[in-house]
């Protein structure tokens, strides 16, 4: 072949070039008002917009399809009206009116035209947007109900039902009628919708993406409907995170510095004594041997008693020596145990601790004033009470009160994300 | 490329690949249709319905990084709609097609050799609509089928005719030309499209592709675009 070496695109003439191609503008065969078809060559259909009659724009002779479908209905987006969405400039070509099989759950869904990028769907539900294109491959178990696979992404099953057209306006590359019934299935990965319609000739399967309402608004200059808070898009990324790494990082940094107060905690045994009380020690005060806080610390007073049917008060105070300033604590221990017909019962304990905010530095002493129940017995028994006085203990009810409301904010925002999906999924289903 | 007078207004028909058998006068419309040296009219092509395509005869691309011209068309209009099939030439001379619908774009070659027993047995399937009379309606779409060694699943049947055509093309293209048309996809948009006349079955591979991957040149302006 000779000429082959000849057929290198880029060598070639062009041939002559032709006229700009150009939105048309031709009478409605109805009422004579001017129709515009921006998408010529692919529009099938086209509704006037003076008489909002359904004509046939694929039939030179402009066949009325139908005439004036009942009355006009105004979009909230303007057929012609253009917006840069997805970093290509659309221009809504036309609009239509869809509801569900049972008419319950409506939507409109704008056709969107580029001439170099073709269409796109621009569907709103109750102040949700989803920009929706429509895939060219195949999607295996499209169409069942369950999980697929679609571009690299895993959808769930939605919902399953009809689709019915109640009203066209604007031009359509389809002949787009008000009887239109088309059985749809829905699955999602929000922020993604994949969406799956049936007839007798073809299988179309689209991948919509959701967008928020205010991005749509700016993208088109106009004034948009947000949608109520309480209900949510379909495909809209559930909005309540509950950000699992921020309490994380909260428990991590407030157990650090629990740790670090518990050792810079000195935790210091400062006084440890026993006393052996009996009868005779009713009314009186005892004392413990003054000992030397050195700075400024809380202070823990633990109290052991192996009380046997019987009960111990203290009323005790802690007593700065050198100004005289007390801080009361006051210690009630019981403890009983005994047999009946449910088997051995045993209540109280032997053992109290009381923490005292921290004191300032100081040579103090621990004044004690009993009472107890072996005050009364006679002949009277000997009751050994051990109190001990520690000094700068580590404390951990703060850190696991910190804890606790940590845990109280992932779990209000489970709440919130579980009524989001909630009110999401009641949009699904299976519709006979 | 060959260039010969067409036999009806003289004008220069341009036949720039050597397998291109018929062409479209530019100037006149007439097709052409080259014998081996000469050319005869077999007719007057009606003028093509305009359209908003960007595509234009003598429009340059790229596909798997080497360049193609366009240099024919085929306007195909169905019940519900229409579509462009531009004939393309690449710069090794394979000879291929971009299937232009609805703004979505595939480019396809015709398989060579014996049509595949899947291809076959769609077609046994799918005829009836052509021919009318029994079966018409049954040919429905959803089957797999085996092309090339990839799995695609039929998703449009459609009884299609030749609106006009412009340009070189590899066969005789008369307005009012039936054919049934198959479009099959794959998973990772491979593209099939399987046609029959009647009396001759064509099968063409290729894929899916996205405007911006295509590299378009020479493209026609577009007013308020």
């Amino acid at each position: 072949m000779g000429d082959q070496t000849s057929t290198m695109p880029s060598a070639e003439p062009a041939p002559p070039t032709r006229a700009p191609a150009r939105p048309r503008t031709f009478a409605c065969p109805n009422c004579g008002g001017p129709v515009t078809l921006r998408a010529v060559g692919q529009s099938i259909t086209a509704t006037c917009s003076q008489c909002s009659s359904l004509i046939d724009v694929a039939d030179e002779n402009l066949n009325i399809i139908k005439t004036a479908q009942s009355a006009m209905q105004d979009a909230e987006i303007p057929i012609g009206a253009r917006a840069r969405l997805g970093d290509v400039e659309w221009e809504v070509v036309g609009f239509m009116r869809r509801c569900d099989g049972p008419g319950d759950f409506q939507w409109t869904e704008y056709l969107l035209f580029n001439p170099y990028h073709g269409y796109r769907f621009l569907a709103e539900e109750y102040g949700h947007w989803t920009l929706v294109k429509m895939l060219n491959r195949d999607v295996p178990g499209a169409g069942s109900q369950g999980q697929i696979t679609a571009m690299g992404r895993t959808y769930q099953f939605f919902g399953k039902g009809f689709a019915r057209t109640t009203y066209v306006a604007g031009e359509f590359f389809w002949r787009a009628s008000t009887s239109d019934v088309t059985a749809v299935t829905d699955y999602i990965a929000p922020p993604y919708r994949l969406m799956v319609e049936r007839n007798d000739e073809e299988i179309i399967v689209s991948e919509g993406e959701y967008l928020g309402a205010r991005l749509v608004a700016d993208a088109f200059k106009l004034p948009l409907r947000v949608p109520s808070s309480s209900s949510a898009g379909v495909s809209q990324v559930n909005p309540y995170k509950v950000s699992f790494a921020v309490i994380v990082a909260a428990v991590v940094a407030g157990t650090l510095l629990q740790f670090v107060s518990l050792a810079m905690s000195e935790n210091n045994l400062v006084s440890a004594q026993t006393y052996n009380l009996t009868a005779a020690d009713k009314g009186k005060t005892l004392s413990s041997g003054p000992f030397r806080l050195e700075k400024e610390g809380n202070v823990e007073i633990e109290t052991t008693s192996y009380l046997n049917n019987d009960w111990l008060e203290l009323d005790m105070a802690l007593v700065n020596m050198d100004t005289n300033q007390g801080y009361p604590v006051f210690q009630a221990l019981e403890h009983y145990s005994g047999q009946d017909s449910d088997g051995p019962w045993e209540e109280g304990g032997y053992e109290e601790t009381s923490l005292l905010p921290p004191v300032p530095p100081g040579t103090y002493q621990l004044l004690i004033e009993p009472d107890a129940g072996l005050f009364s017995k006679a002949p009277s028994p000997v009751q050994r009470v051990a109190i001990s006085v520690r000094h700068g203990v580590p404390v951990w009810s703060n850190y696991l009160i910190a804890m606790a409301l940590l845990l109280v904010v992932p779990g209000f925002g489970i709440a919130r994300r579980s009524l989001f999906e909630k009110s999401r999924w009641e949009k699904g289903g299976v519709a006979e | 490329m060959r260039k010969f007078d067409c036999p009806s207004c003289g004008a220069d028909v341009t036949f720039r690949s050597a397998q291109s058998v018929y062409a479209v006068c530019a100037y006149c419309q007439s097709m052409v249709v080259r014998t081996d040296v000469d050319v005869t009219s077999i007719g007057i092509m009606a003028a093509l319905p305009d359209d908003m395509s960007p595509l234009q005869l003598g429009s340059g691309g790229y596909f798997e990084e080497q360049p193609f011209t366009l240099i024919g068309r085929l306007k195909i209009g169905w019940r519900d709609g229409l579509w462009n099939e531009w004939h393309l030439l690449m710069a090794d001379g394979r000879r291929g097609w971009i299937g232009e619908a609805q703004g979505a774009f595939s480019i396809s070659f015709e398989l060579e050799g014996a049509l595949p027993d899947d291809v076959t047995a769609t077609f046994e399937y799918c005829l009836p609509l052509l021919k009318g009379g029994e079966g018409a309606d049954e040919a429905r779409p959803g089957f797999l089928l085996e092309l090339g060694g990839t799995t695609l699943r039929a998703v449009d049947i459609k009884l299609a005719t030749c609106l006009g055509s412009e340009g070189e093309l590899p066969f005789a293209a008369p307005k009012g030309r039936r054919t049934v048309a198959i479009d099959c996809v794959g998973k990772e948009g491979e593209f099939a499209t399987l046609d029959h006349d009647g009396r001759e079955a064509h099968a063409y591979v290729g894929r899916y592709v996205e405007w911006d991957a295509f590299r378009f040149t020479n493209l026609r302006p577009l007013e308020g675009w």
